[in-house]
């Protein structure tokens, strides 16, 4: 798994590739959380999965635990491009309901599906 | 003699040359052999493959059909299918019979022999299993959209071998070396969430939303098996899952080093299509049962989703174009996994996926039995499927809600209907749950149905009496009669036609026949020459030689207490003594054929059969009995040898404590094979005395509502033993050890459930009518032309127990489903 986190004009843009599960989790929070308290601006997290092949449930922790922290700072999360078999963990979870779900970036970055 | 064929008019134009290419193309290209090294298994799955190979052609042609007409399907949801060998079967549906024998023959192999070398696949305990086969196979010739859902169990049923008479369970591993009528189709693998908890979170703007986490996935792959309708060019799927792991192994704990840490997460996963649970009527607290159940829903309710929206935009319209009906129990979960697809994954209102819900789905109840009621404790669907016992607690809550409404101050009749047994563990009573999830309940034979409904769910039947019906069962007689007995579906075609194969009401054409001497002498020449081969099977498998022209008695179907085995064994223990004590007597010599397993864990089923191998070795011992009494317990009784010992059969044994048999099917085999009945009043036993007339049955014992009575009254076994002397030496016997002189105490179980234990299922009051009945049916069998007569009559009138009959009432009445049709050009049906 790679994480790469960066600001796009004050939206948070996480990208993530290879599976997203539990022996990269950790790596995972450390890589983000670091980010995270250096950007105190950012309100708007966007999480691209485009590159995740397999999420298990440490992986769907892992983004619970980013709503939160963004949660804590009153700002939003936003799930773009999930492979099918992602997409369907997150509906059978119910965790799209929370953490909004766009087929694509742009729409992410944008709000509107 | 060697039979005529009866041919299915179904031609494909498959020439024998056309064949055989395909076939050493197998062997060559798939088996990857040498003709001339081609084991016996390559040779089978050769001509197994070919013969798919034209099935597939027509499976395709028959999705498109129903994909592009925008058909509606029944989905068929059964933890068991007990289907037993294809090869034969499919050939015979493909009206190709003649064509491979004939290309085999140039190859100098005999397709009978080839035949048996297919594995059965056992993946059932036993009616309720092959009900379902056979229903698949009903629903595919008479063109209906059907699809069977199930597990590709790498274990079925396990095989059983006798050590000195005692069962013992070996794995049966009928993947070995392949099916070559599955295809895999990796592209269909679903997701199934299993395991957790819910957390409740913050939402975004409407407030919070719970998320299911900390779950375990494992993966359902399908594998479709094709049904091939019998003269027509329908070619249904059933499609069975395979579990696997989600994520292989751990690639980082692998590289860590430990290997067998690395590997878990997969064993587990694939544990859960392992192993097909042996029938204890008990798995409550088995936790891979209830994972298998839901593995079983979850991938069969997604596909059937997904197949649903290649076609429609929503599923506000899933009920119009699908129906799923639940083989008992055992798949009820379906009610909270469509509820939890309906509101978490299609974003539905509660009220609008109950309504597609309730549509949906149907509900075969197959056991009165209260021990066999399935129950789930609470703590234990909380682990495992924390979701859905919320869901769960819903339904209960509205549908409590509606019958308070509806009975208000009613406390206990709330108590009785509600999902939850309360209790020291509460559970989720499975039965509930399937009723009020679905708008059909049905029972499978009339008794029975009438029974659930007065007194196994009273309060459901009053509140809604519309959604309670009977189906009685059926079974196909493709198999049952033209596959498994040559001989006699030959004579009866060349009688009254072949019309019978798909219209078994047309066997009533054979009534006439049952009065006339040559028909009659040529219907016991079949018989016999199936006596025969049934005795040269048991000759080359178990060096017992039998004698063809001895009453064959047949009890073949699981071991339960309630089947009453122990009945016909007291019956042969009473007939023993009979000719000890006048050894000149005239006995009609028998031949007691039992088949039967035992589930591993039932101790009394498994002593059963160890006290019918012993009374077996003493007659057999015994000069005086020798040759006029004998008992032999085939094992590893499975459909493969139901299909040697049924047409073999002159008396069929249902002999059931009446209530408690659900309807059989075993009953309609024997009789459409010409066996004459012997059975109690239960079941669908009621149905075919009806039908074949109280003259040509030999029914007996105690009514249901007489067992009732004695039940909750004083039910004495020691008086029934005091005024009958046969029954009371019999039973003494038992204590005595006559049948386990080496052994004492062996069977002091048996004795104390009889008469210390209260005879819970009523033996000894039975036993005089039994054993009368039974003295009818030896006067009967002496007179050869009478009993002949009999037994033609049976035949012609079992036309209403067929599968076909079974399904258009489920389609007419249930599901709401029409016929459809499969064009191919080039072919030609019967339809």
């Amino acid at each position: 798994m790679a994480v790469a986190c960066e600001n796009k004009n004050g939206i948070g843009l996480v990208t993530v590739t290879g599976s997203l599960n539990a022996p990269v989790v950790d790596s995972f929070h450390t890589q983000f959380g670091g980010w995270f308290s250096s950007q105190p601006e950012v309100k708007l997290v966007v999480v691209d999965l485009g590159g995740v092949g397999f999420m298990d449930s440490r992986g769907l922790g892992a983004l619970i635990s980013i709503f939160k922290r963004v949660a804590e700072r009153s700002g939003e999360i936003r799930l773009a491009r999930p492979q099918p078999t992602v997409k369907l963990v997150l509906e059978i979870t119910r965790t799209s309901r929370i953490l909004p779900t766009f087929g694509t970036l742009e729409e992410a970055m944008r709000g509107v599906r | 003699m060697k039979p005529t064929t009866t041919k299915i008019r179904c031609e494909s134009g498959l020439t024998a040359d056309a064949l055989l290419v395909r076939f050493q193309d197998h062997i060559k290209y798939t088996r990857g052999k040498h003709a001339a090294d081609a084991t016996d298994f390559d040779k089978l799955a050769s001509l197994s493959l070919a013969i798919r190979d034209l099935a597939v052609e027509r499976m395709l042609a028959t999705q498109r059909t129903y994909h592009d007409r925008d058909v509606k399907r029944v989905y068929y949801l059964s933890m068991e299918f007990l289907m037993g060998r294809l090869l034969s079967n499919n050939v015979i549906s493909l009206g190709l019979r003649a064509v491979v024998e004939q290309a085999l023959g140039k190859l100098g192999l005999n397709f009978e022999q080839l035949c048996n070398f297919e594995p059965d696949a056992g993946l059932g305990n036993g009616g309720l299993g092959r009900l379902a086969a056979c229903y698949l196979d009903s629903l595919a010739t008479l063109e209906y959209p059907g699809y069977g859902y199930g597990i590709r169990y790498r274990h079925g049923m396990f095989r059983q071998e006798f050590d000195n008479g005692w069962q013992m369970e070996r794995p049966d591993d009928w993947l070995k070396y392949g099916n070559p009528w599955e295809i895999i189709r990796p592209e269909d693998t679903v997701p199934v969430l299993v395991y957790g908890r819910i957390e409740t979170l913050p939402g975004v703007g409407s407030g919070p939303r719970s998320v299911w986490v900390d779950w375990q996935m494992i993966e359902g792959v399908p594998y479709d098996i094709p049904i091939i309708g019998c003269g027509v060019n329908t070619v249904n799927i059933l499609r069975l899952w395979n579990s696997r792991a989600a994520e292989g192994f751990r690639l980082d704990v692998f590289n860590q080093g430990d290997y067998v840490r690395a590997v878990e997460d997969k064993n587990w996963a694939e544990n859960v299509s392992k192993v097909l649970y042996p029938s204890e009527n008990t798995h409550a607290g088995k936790e891979l049962r209830l994972i298998q159940e839901y593995f079983l829903v979850a991938c069969s309710v997604r596909d059937a989703v997904r197949r649903h929206l290649k076609k429609h935009p929503s599923l506000d319209n899933f009920a119009e174009k699908n129906a799923l009906q639940l083989n008992d129990t055992h798949p009820a979960l379906a009610v909270a996994e469509l509820m939890r697809h309906l509101i978490d994954e299609q974003d539905l209102p509660w009220d609008r996926a109950w309504e597609i819900t309730v549509a949906s789905l149907g509900y075969t109840n197959h056991t009165l039995l209260p021990e066999a009621l399935e129950k789930w404790p609470v703590p234990l669907l909380e682990r495992v499927l924390p979701r859905h016992l919320q869901i769960i607690y819903e339904i209960n809550h509205r549908f409590l809600e509606s019958v308070r409404l509806r009975y208000p101050n009613e406390d206990e009749r709330v108590r009785r209907v509600s999902l939850i047994e309360e209790g020291q563990v509460k559970q989720v009573r499975m039965a509930n749950l399937a009723i009020v999830g679905s708008h059909s309940t049905n029972g499978v034979a009339q008794l029975h149905s009438d029974l659930l409904k007065a007194k196994l769910v009273p309060e459901f039947a009053q509140m809604w009496p519309e959604r309670f019906n009977n189906k009685t069962n059926g079974v196909t007689q493709r198999r049952w009669l033209l596959a498994c007995n040559p001989g006699l579906a030959a004579l009866i075609t060349e009688c009254i036609g072949d019309g019978w194969v798909r219209n078994l009401e047309a066997l009533r054409g054979l009534e006439p026949l049952a009065e006339q001497p040559e028909f009659r002498q040529r219907f016991l020449a079949v018989k016999q020459a199936n006596k025969q081969r049934l005795a040269a099977l048991i000759a080359e498998r178990h060096g017992l030689v039998l004698d063809p022209q001895s009453l064959f008695d047949v009890q073949v179907k699981r071991l339960h207490e309630y089947k009453r085995q122990l009945l016909n064994a007291l019956h042969i223990i009473a007939l023993y003594y009979r000719i000890k004590d006048n050894p000149a007597g005239d006995v009609v010599p028998r031949t007691f054929v039992f088949g039967a397993k035992a589930a591993p864990g039932y101790h009394m089923a498994k002593r059963i059969i160890k006290f019918i191998n012993a009374i077996g070795e003493v007659l057999e011992r015994d000069p005086e009995v020798r040759g006029r009494l004998r008992v032999v317990f085939l094992p590893d009784y499975c459909v493969s040898l139901a299909e040697i010992i049924i047409p073999a059969a002159d008396l069929s044994e249902q002999i059931s404590t009446a209530g408690k048999e659900a309807s059989g099917t075993g009953n309609m085999k024997l009789a459409l094979n010409g066996a004459l009945t012997i059975g109690t009043w239960d079941g669908a036993n009621i149905e075919i005395a009806q039908a074949v007339g109280l003259d040509n049955i030999f029914i007996f014992g105690h009514r249901a509502e007489q067992i009732e009575a004695m039940t909750r009254g004083d039910y004495r076994p020691s008086e029934w033993l005091e005024r009958d002397a046969e029954l009371r030496r019999a039973v003494a016997s038992i204590r005595q050890g006559v049948f386990n002189p080496n052994e004492p105490g062996l069977f002091d179980d048996i004795h104390r459930a009889l008469t210390e234990w209260g005879d819970t299922y009523f033996h000894l009051a039975d036993f005089r009518s039994y054993a009368d009945a039974q003295q009818r049916a030896s006067d009967l069998f002496r007179d050869r032309a009478a009993w002949a007569r009999a037994a033609v009559l049976n035949v012609a009138r079992m036309g209403q127990f067929s599968s076909d009959r079974s399904i258009r009432e489920y389609a007419d009445g249930i599901w709401d489903l029409r016929p459809v049709p499969v064009e191919i050009a080039g072919t030609r049906t019967s339809a």
